[in-house]
């Protein structure tokens, strides 16, 4: 009993190989000194501020506007992210077409391009008279300087988090399963939509997730072709620097504590989905 | 839908000499018209954006694309990003390596949750990660009046956009090679343990060649981002034309200044980075795919 | 064939072993308690037992890649307990072998000489001998610059085998030696293991879930189940004097039936058996029997009455499935002649047996 209890206190389960102290000691102290420590600084700055300060700041109209802005348009962008992510995944797994991989390695383009870069290009491309831009404008649809153009480029920052989560989980899908399904006699769509979109769907909310929490704090792809009009096309990060330029710390340090506030929860949700799936559909 | 489709499969494969289709696939039409669209979007969403970096860059010839590069300031900012990340990417290598080994070859109580919070950075706003940073070195911060006393500039310079770049680029190569190294497993090395090797010797001998494509594709990842972050720099360098002006900042002062053809040659720099990183990805990929562990991107 | 194995016929490292009351415990996985073993210098030992019997924990507790939570390790008169496992100079031959894909099959050999430190290093020149002669010895010259991605499953085997002697080690371990191989080469390479062991005289430990392969190879065998030692003893010794219901039952197929003692002789309802039971026993007991322990008998003789309900042929001889009244069924094996069909009524007459409590 004892016994059994000394087990489960045991911090490190003994290992012959060496480096165990150095490296997570290494570890933990430029994890302190480079992430938890300045946010910890936030948090505290944050909380001298108190609550009424908080709340006072939130409500304020500009910063509420930008707050909805940021997080309303986050969300439909991972929406759309996430429905097309299925569909790119599913082509680029499933089914073999002359440029495959050409196609497959563009997908991590948004990661690996600058924001900056994104940005005036995405600017340039919906710009009035930029090659998008152009034909959209002669439909009447203006793009660039409008929230539209706040949600293309929050589907071109969100597209690879929700291609990458679900490919590999379509690359493993149990080939026999689909044969069972036909076998009892299931149509290829009946299959589709109740034998293999289920298991799918913990990856996918993972993925909208992922893409979610990174559109809300998205700055450089986003402020070049929103045109940053304050209740209308001015995001929460925007509104930090803005206040950061005016020396309103205290603002500042408000919007980014409900930011951070936001993408913790999102980060918590996708830890429960991924824990509530292994439950359910055992190792993802 | 699906039987209309069904039964109109059959001539026309017959016609392609197969006359029968796996249960395992879809109706050649839909397979094509989900291409089409898949490929439709990408081309909309990731080709266009990337062409019209080089399109406006080139537009008034490679002359004026020269030109863009021959500006003392958009030298100096090439050879600041060059700085910051010659000093940020060794840093995040050593720490992702220190990481990886502790987290993938022991077993230890808030294991999770230490692989959580090195994630936290990609869950965090560059602009916050910036805010962050300012408020231990800026004037009003933390330490802002004792760095002032003793004459030590952070914030506004280049120490500041260092750490800045570090803290936005912290996991790349810890996230690439946890999972790699965990899948790998310690047989090997406990192989050369009972070999009578030390500790040091397995890593170099025997560790470091199993994850060597893991950990340049990481550091590749680490440095794409350290030579492109925006947002973070951006609040924590004060704007210094000449002094704190990465290439990205560059970029857009040229572009709020309607310079557009030189902001777009600044800016196709950073685009052929990215090229030449995704390239390098899917090389890897494609060679060695056995040696990079499967993972969701950052 | 006998000059390039000359150097490597060295006993002069080879010990004995002692494992003194070695306990480990994990979380959930397989777990040791109290095991004390002697392992002679020179011998072939196979650990067998189940998954998660503990077998492969003691082997790694041996090699030093475990530390045990108490109780010692002596190789030969030293106490090797906290002796690091770079210090052992034990040869582990790993499951899945843990070749070093990067390194041909050469300097796979050789990292452990050249990873001496710089004073005990042999020349490059001797280091290269060795592996020339270990490659011999394993029957893989010419295979120096190959990589390990392009070899057979019992290729790696035996470069596994010859990376472990290179440091001449004290004591060779195993571990599921053949666990990952086909049938067909399964078979050559226990062959041709025995045959390495009795030309090097190395003392030699392995671990298998086999019974087949423990018996065919081991001088002796010790058998764990549940983090226990059931029984250590010769081939014959563990087959024909098993000492636990569970080496009976983990030994081959086994039957087992509730008998009587009354005044020293076993009953089965009512009928004597041949079988003495220890002097120590009375009252209830259990009787186990191996198939060609019990005799057909016609219905209504016998001491148990059953029904065919299953003939298959093994090798010359019939498997015959009776179940009894109560319903518990029971294998027999016959002369592939005997004349049978199912559904017979049949008796089953015990000749041999094993009692126990």
């Amino acid at each position: 009993m004892s016994k059994a209890l000394a087990v489960k206190l045991r911090l490190k389960q003994p290992s012959v190989i060496p480096g165990f102290g150095l490296t997570l000691g290494y570890t933990l102290t430029y994890l302190s000194l480079i992430v938890l420590l300045p946010l910890a600084v936030l948090l505290i700055r944050a909380s001298e501020a108190g609550l009424s300060g908080i709340l006072a700041a939130a409500t304020e109209p500009r910063v509420a506007a930008a707050l909805w802005v940021s997080f309303g348009i986050s969300l439909l962008a991972a929406l759309v992210a996430s429905l097309f992510g299925l569909l790119v995944a599913w082509v680029l797994t499933r089914y073999d077409f002359p440029g495959r991989d050409l196609v497959g390695a563009m997908v991590d383009l948004p990661i690996a391009l600058p924001t900056a870069v994104a940005g005036i290009a995405l600017a340039a491309l919906y710009a009035p008279n930029g090659w998008i831009g152009g034909p959209l404008e002669r439909l009447g649809i203006t793009v660039t300087y409008t929230p539209l153009g706040i949600f293309v480029a929050l589907v071109f920052i969100g597209l690879p988090f929700t291609v990458r989560t679900v490919e590999p989980l379509i690359a493993e899908i149990d080939r026999d399963q689909e044969e069972v399904s036909a076998t009892l006699g299931a149509s290829r769509v009946k299959t589709l939509w109740s034998v293999m979109l289920p298991p799918l769907l913990p990856a996918m909310l993972t993925g909208f997730a992922l893409a979610f929490a990174r559109a809300v704090g998205e700055y450089g792809s986003v402020i070049f072709i929103a045109g940053n009009l304050p209740y209308v096309s001015e995001i929460a990060p925007l509104l930090i620097v803005i206040k950061l330029s005016e020396f309103d710390y205290t603002g500042a340090i408000v919007i980014a504590t409900i930011m951070l506030a936001i993408s913790f929860l999102a980060l918590l949700a996708i830890n429960l989905v991924q824990a509530w799936s292994r439950r359910r559909f055992g190792d993802v | 839908m699906s039987d209309v489709s069904v039964s109109r499969v059959g001539p026309s494969l017959r016609r392609s000499g197969s006359g029968w289709r796996s249960v395992t696939t879809e109706p050649r039409a839909v397979r094509w018209i989900a291409i089409a669209c898949a490929i439709a979007f990408l081309a909309v969403f990731l080709v266009l954006p990337l062409t019209v970096v080089f399109a406006e860059a080139f537009r008034r010839g490679v002359g004026a694309y020269w030109a863009a590069f021959q500006e003392p300031d958009a030298q100096a900012a090439i050879q600041l990003t060059l700085t910051v990340a010659a000093i940020a990417v060794p840093l995040n290598l050593i720490f992702g390596v220190a990481a990886a080994w502790a987290i993938a070859k022991f077993e230890f109580r808030g294991k999770s949750l230490l692989i959580t919070l090195i994630d936290l950075p990609f869950s965090i706003s560059p602009v916050v990660s910036g805010l962050v940073y300012l408020l231990l070195f800026g004037a009003q911060g933390l330490w802002g009046t004792w760095l002032m006393e003793h004459g030590i500039k952070i914030a506004f310079a280049l120490p500041g956009i260092v750490v800045a770049t570090i803290f936005v680029t912290f996991p790349f190569v810890a996230r690439e090679l946890i999972p790699l190294m965990q899948e790998q497993g310690t047989a090997d090395e406990e192989a050369a343990l009972t070999l009578g090797a030390s500790g040091f010797r397995i890593f170099r001998t025997v560790t470091l060649p199993n994850i060597k494509w893991g950990l340049l594709y990481g550091v590749l990842l680490c440095n794409a981002r350290a030579m492109g972050e925006f947002g973070a720099v951006s609040v924590i360098s004060g704007h210094i034309r000449g002094l704190t002006n990465t290439i990205p900042l560059h970029v857009e002062i040229l572009y709020n200044e309607y310079n557009f053809v030189a902001a777009f040659a600044v800016a196709s720099l950073l685009a052929g980075l990215a090229l030449v990183t995704l390239a390098a990805k899917t090389l890897l990929e494609w060679r060695y795919g056995h040696v990079l562990a499967s993972r969701t991107p950052h | 064939m006998s000059s390039p194995a000359e150097p490597l016929t060295e006993k002069a490292g080879n010990v004995d072993i002692r494992i003194v009351d070695v306990a480990k415990e994990f979380g959930d996985e397989a777990a040791l308690y109290g095991v004390s073993l002697h392992i002679r210098a020179g011998e072939l030992l196979a650990l067998l037992g189940p998954s998660g019997s503990g077998k492969t924990t003691l082997l790694r507790i041996i090699a030093g890649l475990e530390v045990p939570d108490r109780g010692q390790v002596f190789f030969g008169e030293q106490d090797a307990t906290s002796l690091p496992v770079q210090q052992r100079r034990v040869g582990f031959v790993f499951q899945h072998y843990a070749l070093f894909r990067h390194l041909n099959v050469a300097d796979n050999i050789a990292y452990g000489l050249r990873a001496r430190p710089r004073g005990s290093r042999p020349a490059e020149k001797d280091i290269r001998r060795r592996v020339s002669d270990l490659l011999d010895l394993v029957q893989l010259s010419g295979y120096e610059r190959r990589f390990p991605g392009n070899l057979s499953g019992g290729q790696c085997q035996r470069v596994a085998l010859a990376r472990a002697l290179a440091v001449e080690p004290r004591v060779l371990l195993l571990d599921e030696p053949f666990g990952a191989l086909d049938a067909k080469v399964r078979k050559d390479l226990r062959g041709w293991i025995r045959q390495l062991h009795q030309r090097t005289g190395q003392t030699t430990i392995f671990v298998t879930h086999d019974q087949d392969e423990a018996l065919e190879l081991a001088d002796r065998v010790a058998i764990l189940n549940d983090g226990r030692l059931e029984q250590v003893g010769s081939v014959d010794d563990v087959q024909d004097r098993p000492e636990t219901p569970f080496v009976m039952a983990f030994l081959g197929d086994v039957s087992h039936f509730i008998a009587e003692v009354v005044d020293n002789q076993l009953l089965i309802q009512g009928r004597p058996v041949p079988v003495d039971p220890p002097a120590d026993l009375s009252g209830k007991v259990r009787l186990y029997c191996r198939p060609w322990d019990l005799r057909l008998a016609p219905a209504g003789e016998g001491h148990i009455a059953g029904v065919v309900t299953g003939i298959r042929r093994v090798g010359s001889l019939r498997r015959v499935e009776v179940t009894s009244p109560a319903d518990t069924k029971i294998e027999v094996e016959v002369p592939a002649a005997t004349d049978l069909r199912i559904g017979q009524d049949i008796g089953l007459e015990i000749v041999r047996g094993r009692v126990t409590e």
